[in-house]
């Protein structure tokens, strides 16, 4: 029995899978969250668009057996992880994202603030691409995901104690990378 | 635990959704899944359930009844079908994904041919893929050790065939995932028809051409299913364990409880989920 959709951004209202009919709704409503979770967890550029492809055609194919013991966005997370990683493994680490082709939406009025985003965006890739996977993972889906420690380990399948590991040590070389980056900055400046 | 600096989540509060996907990027995934839906069209997807889709005639296609073709501008269908929910054998879904309906013609990669001596596999074929061996008892995972053997149930009775939905020729799937996806649909299209040897056969297949596929849960889940459906339930048990074991928190692992192998299913859930 196919169940209703979840309303996108009603709060409070209960979370399920759409019917079938209104898988449209369900890719518009969680497309840009699932291409930036992707994104943030390493996928390169060039793949953004397969993976985030692939990460609904799971979805769809598990959808009549989503039990909702988490949340919609969860459960896509952890399809988005799993991918990712496949992907990471795949292809192996890349040295550095290619800022150069990362999206400006074309769609913002201030050309100006695009760029101004754009920098913070390539600002904190760089300073992602300092975290060993498993930390830039478990950093990302806490600090900009904001998913908390029983979720990641959920997702991760990895021990709450190895969660708060990888989190502490990731927020370390955030602030570190973080650091080396404002001293290269200050020395560049005139 | 460490907090991060003010500056550090400053830094990162400001990201929002800075780094999402632009228009054009989200357009063009939704018109790879087919979910893109042009004015005046329809979602183009064919119904799984009873009734909603008919099965062409022997050897031939057949349009999936009640999927709604848009006309021009139209990208793509998403055909999902449903497998034995009525038996309590175990339901599963399939998205395919196809390419724009108006390229040109592709071999077809599902056959609803029945006849069953000369049927190909329903798959299309590859260069270097090795040909489909068949299925025996004796290939499958052997029995974990830290497991007791289980009481024999009684044997579920296969799958009647359920509804399918039918591809048309042109179709093709997208690459990356396609490949992997084909073989499950396939596997699941013969099991539905009644043919849990030859799903066997597509399942190691599946088994041999990605062993780490990420589809891997669906193919064990379709493997204890055709097992079950040929009788041999230990063997099925033996691959329900591995399951279990495997990925103890799967989003599948309640459909194996609806099958012949659901005692050792029940028996290595851990004991929070029983």
């Amino acid at each position: 029995v196919a169940l209703p959709l979840e309303a996108p951004g009603a709060p409070g209202a209960p979370e399920m899978i759409p019917r079938r009919e209104h898988w449209s709704e369900f890719y518009d409503a969680h497309a840009g969250f699932v291409f930036r979770c992707l994104r943030r967890l390493g996928v390169a550029p060039e793949a953004l668009e397969d993976t985030t492809q692939e990460v609904f055609m799971i979805a769809f194919e598990r959808a009549e057996v989503f039990e909702r013991r988490s949340s919609v966005r969860t459960w896509l997370h952890g399809i988005a992880f799993n991918l990712a990683r496949r992907h990471l493994h795949a292809r192996g680490r890349a040295s550095a994202e290619r800022l150069s082709e990362l999206p400006v939406d074309d769609q913002r009025p201030n050309q100006e603030e695009a760029l101004v985003r754009k920098r913070a965006v390539e600002e904190i890739y760089s300073l992602l691409e300092c975290l060993a996977p498993d930390q830039r993972a478990v950093f990302v889906l806490t600090e900009l995901e904001q998913l908390t420690a029983p979720e990641i380990a959920e997702i991760t399948g990895a021990p709450l104690n190895t969660v708060y590991s990888r989190l502490r040590l990731g927020r370390r070389e955030f602030e570190a990378a973080l650091r080396r980056k404002r001293a290269r900055d200050g020395w560049r400046e005139p | 635990m460490t907090e991060l600096s003010k500056e550090a989540r400053e830094l990162l509060a400001g990201l929002g959704d800075a780094d999402g996907p632009s228009a054009a990027q989200t357009s063009r995934i939704k018109r790879k899944l087919g979910v893109g839906l042009g004015a005046g069209s329809s979602l183009l997807i064919a119904s799984g359930t009873a009734g909603a889709v008919k099965l062409g005639a022997a050897g031939g296609t057949a349009a999936a009844a009640g999927a709604k073709l848009g006309g021009a501008g139209i990208s793509g269908l998403v055909s999902m079908f449903v497998l034995g929910a009525a038996a309590g054998v175990g339901v599963s879904t399939t998205t395919a994904v196809v390419r724009n309906l108006a390229s040109p013609p592709a071999p077809a990669m599902v056959t609803t041919a029945t006849s069953s001596a000369e049927r190909p596999l329903p798959v299309r074929a590859r260069p270097g893929s090795a040909p489909v061996a068949a299925a025996t008892a004796g290939d499958h995972a052997p029995p974990l050790s830290a497991a007791a053997p289980a009481p024999l149930a009684p044997v579920r009775a296969p799958a009647p065939v359920a509804a399918l939905a039918e591809v048309p020729p042109s179709i093709a799937l997208e690459p990356t995932l396609g490949p992997e996806l084909e073989l499950v649909i396939a596997a699941k299209r013969e099991l539905a028809a009644g043919r849990p040897a030859q799903a066997l056969a597509v399942v190691e297949r599946l088994g041999r051409e990605f062993p780490n596929g990420t589809l891997r849960e669906e193919r064990m889940l379709l493997r204890v299913l055709a097992l079950c459906a040929l009788g041999q339930i230990e063997p099925a048990r033996h691959q329900t364990r591995e399951f279990a074991v495997l990925a103890p928190r799967s989003p599948l692992l309640p459909r194996l409880e609806q099958s012949c192998g659901s005692d050792a299913a029940a028996s290595l859930k851990p004991a929070g989920q029983r």
